[in-house]
């Protein structure tokens, strides 16, 4: 040392220092290798295009669903009834689809949301990913010739230490609820869907039917929605396995996997062969390793595709289900629907069959004189109004001494006036209970229904004025007494109606 | 300083290859890192642009299929069938040619010779009077019979029907019961002006 000299020893001291706090900046300085660990997780765990289709996908379904959604708000008001009849409950309840659509609807939905919380819960994955590593490892272990026993106790080990601890489960726990927790939210949200077009669709059907359009396929427009809400449900359920596989095959790879890895070399190190044996070399606690790895790296994706399998099965289920309560339901709301159809007219053809029985009955009394007299000499009063007396007047009308043809047309006068004003009491009736104020509490589309419904009402009015005045232009000149008026009505005679 | 050239010198040389050493690929490595594939401004919007055309394609073509369901809504016949066969009662001629003849033959009755004005207008009066008694005789008895027609054509439909139709269903239904009143109106108008031209005529007498 005291050859150098103490110049050169602080210089070389000076030059030691200069590198070493190069060496420290240069190490300092980030590396390529160590820019990606701070960049997004989810695009380390997937790629551009997976994360793209994925993404569209997601966005995809939601749109269509609120499209589908709005489609049905509009769709189910254009079939609402009018205000007008809304008071009849009977026929409101019997043609009312969508609670029988909610009660299979909201069955099958429970059946899902119970698979959901039992099969897909983080214990559920749990005892399937431990099953499947168990299994692997034993396999592999007796790959390698270990006993029996020395297996049971390191497949124990594993799974006391490792695969029961909370730092095993912890990798992948996260992944696994949020894949439970998506389902748990989708299926409600599907279901809603399904109950609503399916109550449209029968609605629609209902609608067919009436119009006498469908024939045998009367449930044609339910079938074609179920299709759309069962394809809309697998997608859905596609897209959320997607997402969840995607995820939980990385936190399987990197968390399980490494931290599984870490143990069982640790473990498989302390383990001896057989008698005069070496001890197990690090090759075969590699390949060992890798072979649980990839047993526990199939998992995730086995487990999400039998899940969303089962629960695609059983939307199936429920669509079996509801193809055929819609069709019972339909059929019933048509025939109720007819029913009341029926029973509308029939207030109507009581009427006609009550007078047409009456004039029938007295044409054949038109050369009875003795009737005649009978009913005119009856003391008490005839009433125009009293129903009891039609038949009174009918006979006095009939028995007058004129032509056949003047008695009949006065006749047939006397019974179309009387059924007239029975048809304006009904009508007058039937509107009075109405408040026209309900129309404007209502939809645009129900007013139409009224709209329809009161323009019937005007023209089956309007046609027996029609009638009445054309009774009266016949009896009006007949009175004139012209001779060719009377000729001509005795030579025509009288034509159809009479 | 006390140090000599030579010295200083070598520590200068040292000093510069340590640096070019060190630093040297320590750039390489570090100073040109390639960016992260974190989304930038430009990447977004083109990702956008990319997700735009592709959703473009499926949600298009579903909407344009929903439109033709729509449209086909739209296009559902009405729950009135009948009306066709009831627009055919009323489309019948009113044209009587027999009291065309009937009138042409009362007035060949009425003579017109070696009478008044007053005679004259009187005769040629009850002449028109028989005319419109007859027509109105005739118009009444064919109207009568289609409006009989008619009622049995509603007889078989029931109002409640459209109750369990679409919107536009109703709406079809209730244009072509709008235009069957047309009709129905249009023959009591008809009546109606025939009886007022009699009672006129009555007045005149």
């Amino acid at each position: 040392m005291d050859r150098i000299g103490t110049n050169k020893r602080t210089l070389l001291l000076l030059s030691f220092l200069v590198t070493g706090g190069i060496l420290l900046a240069a190490g300092l300085v980030p590396r390529k290798g160590d820019c990606y660990a701070t960049c997004s997780p989810v695009i380390a765990v997937t790629n551009y295009s997976h994360f793209s289709a994925l993404l569209k996908s997601l966005v995809e379904d939601r749109l269509v669903t609120e499209l589908k959604l709005c489609l049905y708000g509009k769709l189910n008001i254009a079939h609402l009834p009018g205000s007008f009849r809304a008071f009849d409950t009977g026929l409101w309840k019997a043609t009312d689809l969508p609670p029988l659509v909610d009660e299979v609807v909201s069955g099958g939905l429970g059946s899902q949301l119970a698979f959901v919380k039992t099969r897909m819960s983080v214990e559920a994955f749990a005892a399937r990913l431990n099953k499947t590593v168990l299994s692997a490892l034993g396999k592999e272990l007796k790959r390698l010739g270990l006993e029996e026993g020395r297996i049971r106790e390191t497949l124990g080990d594993y799974r006391r230490e490792f695969l029961n601890s909370r730092l095993a489960l912890a990798t992948y726990a996260d992944e696994v609820r949020d894949f439970q927790s998506r389902t748990a939210e989708f299926l409600p949200v599907s279901s809603r869907l399904l109950s609503r077009m399916t109550a449209l669709g029968g609605k629609m059907d209902v609608a067919d039917g009436i119009g006498g359009k469908q024939g045998a396929q009367m449930s044609n427009n339910t079938r074609q929605i179920l299709d759309e809400c069962a394809a809309h449900t697998q997608g859905g359920l596609k897209n959320i396995a997607g997402i969840a596989e995607a995820a939980l095959a990385d936190s399987i790879g990197r968390g399980f996997c490494s931290a599984g890895g870490a143990y069982l070399a640790a473990r498989l190190a302390k383990l001896r062969g057989p008698e005069g044996k070496a001890a197990i070399s690090s090759q075969d606690i590699a390949s060992v390793i890798e072979g649980v790895d990839r047993a526990a790296a199939g998992t995730p994706s086995e487990y999400i595709r039998s899940s969303t399998a089962d629960l695609a099965d059983m939307a199936a289920g429920t669509r079996t289900l509801l193809t055929a309560r819609m069709k019972e339901g339909i059929a019933s709301a048509l025939l109720a629907v007819s029913s009341a159809m029926s029973l509308e007219k029939e207030k109507e053809r009581v009427i006609n069959s009550l007078y047409g029985g009456i004039e029938q009955e007295v044409k054949k009394l038109f050369g009875d004189a003795g009737f005649f007299g009978a009913v005119a000499r009856q003391r008490g009063r005839v009433s125009l109004l009293d129903r009891e007396d039609v038949k009174r007047i009918t006979v006095l009308l009939a028995g007058r001494n004129s032509s056949m043809l003047r008695r009949r047309l006065a006749v047939r006068h006397y019974i179309v006036a009387r059924t007239s004003l029975e048809m304006a009491a009904a009508v007058k009736s039937g509107l009075a209970g109405f408040d026209p104020a309900a129309i404007d509490r209502g939809y645009e589309d129900m007013a139409w229904k009224d709209l329809a419904r009161f323009n019937y009402y005007l023209l089956s009015m309007e046609n027996h004025r029609l009638k009445l005045l054309a009774l009266r232009a016949m009896t009006g000149s007949l009175a004139t007494e012209d001779p060719d008026v009377s000729r001509y009505a005795e030579d025509s005679g009288l034509s159809e109606g009479f | 300083m006390g140090l000599r050239l030579p010295a200083l010198s070598r520590l200068v040389v040292m000093v510069v290859a340590s640096l070019v050493l060190t630093l040297g690929p320590a750039r390489s490595s570090s100073a040109v890192v390639p960016p992260c594939p974190v989304a930038t401004d430009a990447t977004i919007a083109r990702m956008a642009e990319q997700w735009a055309a592709s959703f473009k394609t499926p949600y298009c073509a579903y909407l344009d299929e929903r439109r033709n369901i729509l449209l086909k809504q739209k296009l559902v016949a009405g729950v009135l069938r009948q009306t066709s066969v009831m627009s055919e009662i009323f489309k019948v001629s009113e044209e009587a040619t027999d009291i065309a003849k009937r009138i042409k033959k009362a007035s060949r009755h009425v003579s017109l010779k070696n009478q008044g004005v007053a005679d004259m207008a009187a005769a040629k009066l009850r002449v028109l009077k028989a005319g419109a008694a007859l027509t109105t005789y005739s118009a009444g008895e064919k109207a009568f019979a289609k409006a009989s027609r008619m009622d049995r054509a509603l007889e078989r439909f029931a109002p409640t029907a459209f109750d369990f139709s679409s919107r536009h269903q109703a709406q079809k239904d209730a244009a072509k019961l709008a235009y069957l009143r047309g009709l129905v109106q249009a023959e009591e108008l008809r009546l109606l002006s025939l009886l007022k031209m009699m009672d006129a005529l009555e007045g005149e007498r």
